[in-house]
């Protein structure tokens, strides 16, 4: 689930329909690129836990791409409010790339949107 | 002994190799194609009449791939091991070639040399993944021949795969096994989340100035089962604390959590003058230090003793990113209690946490519930509350339990994926 450093970052809509759940880390010199696809939810629970700490580890700013998340359940929130968390505790910057609906309403009912920057697909990010 | 001791064959009576028998599960089965394939390619390459593939026990052969048999009169597919030939390659635990079996000292008192006409016969062993023989190859030639270097090899390479199919049939039965019992495991553990969630979600006891009514539904898979719960109790002073919270995660880790956290809140709050904001903010403080690892919603409310002068009891409620509480007045008005939403436990105990106020009257109920009632994939969770709202309309002057039963009929599915937790308090006056 780790994917290699060399390979060009994919797009969220790349490939085939939403399929159970995807969680890739993409490793890059300047940030770390968490994509998460698909039914973010228990079954993933695993993925998420690894890709969370690599994530961290790596030190870089990371990036949550989850525009191609169709269901995002308690485990995943969870994650995405760890993970900044986390990420403010090491002092790496954690935005996320939209849009996401969903996702969006999910973390501010849970009253974690302060703790995420909202990255502009259209201002073309961090990786422009 | 009651053995045939004319023939040294005690290898057949080896327990590991019966064992590997045993698991190869390939006796008294029915054909399969790929052992007829590697016999039926047998006797082409070798061009004889009558290629096998035998599994040997501690009293037969049995011919798991017969070609070229069917002639014979007694049509079962095994011979006793005393009159068999792959009793010599069990006991060689090699390859066994007999060029003239009537001359043959191994095999020329073998009463299956004239029964079925053998006149040459060749075979390899047929090994399981730990390298005991299970059995053979073979091929029979009704007169004699000398075996040639590529007999040797052809039939070597055709026994080897046997053996490979073996190991393969092997390998998957067992990966079945440990996916059953994976299976197995995994229901227990979902059962085992259920009951210990049931057996926290105690019938509330409060008093006599509320009716209380509680649900709680797991999700139509049981492996589902979350840390979803509800609490209410009465205060010393009177006043009624009622709880509802969902702890993250969707397994027998967070029912048990959830136990965890339930306690921590009614100790939190029991026989203390705190807010519920203070109680959220105490409890958050307590998994930090605590080192508890959990993530959760929670909602708590506290509902006045006293009522005041206009016949009001007031309700002061706190949420810790918790879907926001409903009230539904007797006339059927529903008012949602949605303040800005603050943080969910688990995350930063330093956090600010609000109180908020709002009157109950008379035939009031306030509505908690968990986020199963309101999240469907298909529609936002605004959409949702609208919809709960609506229904609760409908519901003002309805009795209390009737108001739950309704409301979970209304909003979840039969297959909903997420468990939900309801509990109902209405101000008696």
């Amino acid at each position: 689930m780790t994917g290699d450093t060399s390979a060009p970052h994919p797009t969220a809509t790349d490939g085939l329909e939403p399929f159970a759940g995807d969680v890739s880390v993409f490793f890059d010199p300047t940030h770390t690129l968490i994509l998460l696809r698909g039914d973010i939810d228990l079954a993933v629970a695993a993925d998420l836990e690894d890709a969370g700490r690599d994530a961290i580890d790596a030190k870089a700013p990371i990036i949550a791409d989850v525009r191609a998340v169709n269901l995002i359940d308690s485990v995943g929130i969870s994650f995405l409010v760890r993970l900044a968390a986390s990420g403010k505790e090491a002092g790496t910057t954690v935005s996320l790339r939209g849009p996401a609906p969903r996702v969006a309403e999910l973390l501010t009912l849970v009253g974690a949107n302060d703790l995420f920057v909202w990255e502009d697909e259209a201002a073309g990010g961090v990786s422009a | 002994m009651s053995h045939d001791l004319t023939v040294p064959n005690r290898q057949v009576h080896d327990l590991r190799r019966l064992a590997a028998v045993q698991r190869s599960q390939l006796l008294d089965t029915p054909p399969d194609e790929p052992f007829d394939r590697l016999a039926t390619l047998a006797r082409d390459l070798m061009q004889c009449k009558v290629a096998l593939v035998t599994v040997v026990d501690s009293r037969r052969s049995y011919w798991k791939a017969r070609i070229g048999v069917d002639h014979l009169p007694d049509n079962r597919p095994e011979h006793l091991v005393p009159v068999s030939f792959s009793q010599y390659v069990v006991d060689e635990r090699g390859p066994v070639l007999v060029s003239d079996t009537r001359h043959d000292p191994r095999t020329r008192d073998n009463p299956s040399v004239a029964d079925m006409h053998i006149g040459a016969w060749a075979g390899y062993p047929v090994l399981s993944p730990d390298g005991q023989v299970l059995g053979s190859l073979s091929v029979m030639d009704d007169k004699p021949r000398e075996w040639t270097d590529r007999d040797r090899e052809v039939l070597a390479t055709l026994a080897r795969s046997a053996s490979t199919e073996v190991g393969l049939r092997m390998a998957m039965a067992d990966a079945q096994r440990a996916a059953e019992r994976a299976r197995r495991l995994a229901d227990r553990s979902a059962h085992m989340a259920l009951v210990l969630q049931r057996s926290m979600l105690t019938q509330p006891s409060v008093p006599d100035y509320v009716d209380v009514a509680v649900r709680y539904q797991p999700a139509a898979e049981l492996s589902q089962v979350g840390g979803d719960w509800y609490d209410a109790f009465t205060e010393p002073d009177g006043s009624t604390v009622i709880v509802i919270g969902d702890v993250c995660g969707h397994d027998i880790d967070a029912a048990a959590m959830m136990g965890q956290l339930r306690s921590l809140v009614r100790g939190s709050c029991y026989d203390r003058a705190d807010s519920p904001a203070q109680v959220l903010a105490h409890v958050d403080h307590a998994i930090r230090g605590l080192e508890i690892d959990v993530i959760a919603t929670a909602l708590i409310a506290r509902i006045d003793p006293d009522t005041r002068a206009d016949g009001t009891r007031m309700l002061r409620w706190s949420s810790a990113g918790h879907p926001p509480a409903l009230v539904l007045s007797a006339d059927g008005t529903t008012t949602l209690l949605d303040a800005p939403p603050e943080l969910l436990l688990g995350i930063d105990p330093d956090t600010a946490r609000s109180d908020h106020e709002v009157s109950l009257a008379q035939g009031d109920t306030l509505l908690l519930y968990t986020d199963g009632l309101v999240e469907r994939p298909d529609r936002t969770i605004v959409e949702g509350l609208a919809e709960l709202a609506d229904v609760l309309a409908t519901l003002g002057a309805v009795p209390l339990d009737d108001v739950c039963s309704s409301v979970l009929a209304a909003s979840v599915d039969a297959d909903a994926r997420d468990d939900v937790a309801l509990v109902a308090v209405r101000n008696r006056g």
